[in-house]
């Protein structure tokens, strides 16, 4: 008489998990080019 | 072969009891694979790990929660496997899949981000 014993089909898991994303990333502040503080050009004197 | 009652929380406590093996707290791995090589996150469990067998079942305590954060690089979570405190490999490994798999441990989605947080609710080993 043989008998089988496999615990692979006798331990079963039973479970249920939450999954939460990452926080998102905070964009990039963009700099206003309309803002933008020109350098000064030099005048050349004629 | 169907299990006594007697034998199946024999079975399921001796699993408990290599789980909680080392001195601190056993743990789960996810991982991508069977072969447990990309390992997406590893929550600590509580100590020790489940209550009490009967009934041929255990379940894992939850409370406080059951939580880590997925590793840099972020996959696919498809295989678990529990492990004492020391790393070493208890039991066996199972199913991680998303809601409808029909796997034996279920996330609302399996593709996990890096720096993501995953939960375990609820866990039950039967036998």
């Amino acid at each position: 008489m043989e008998i089988n014993f496999d615990f692979s089909k006798i331990i079963k898991v039973k479970g249920n998990g939450r999954y939460v994303p990452p926080p998102a990333k905070k964009d990039k502040e963009v700099a206003d080019e309309s803002n933008k503080t020109q350098p000064d050009v030099p005048v050349r004197e004629v | 072969m169907v299990l006594t009652d007697t034998f199946g929380n024999y079975c399921l406590d001796g699993l408990n009891t290599l789980i909680n093996a080392g001195a601190g707290a056993g743990d789960i791995q996810f991982a991508t694979s069977n072969a447990f090589t990309t390992i997406l996150a590893t929550p600590t469990l509580n100590d020790p790990a489940f209550g009490a067998a009967s009934g041929k079942s255990m379940s894992l305590d939850v409370d406080p929660a059951i939580h880590a954060t997925v590793a840099a690089g972020g996959g696919t979570a498809a295989y678990g496997r529990f492990r004492d405190s020391d790393g070493t490999v208890a039991g066996g490994y199972f199913t991680v899949g998303a809601t409808g798999s029909g796997m034996e441990m279920i996330f609302s989605t399996v593709i996990w981000a890096e720096s993501a947080e995953i939960y375990i609710d609820s866990l039950a080993v039967t036998a």
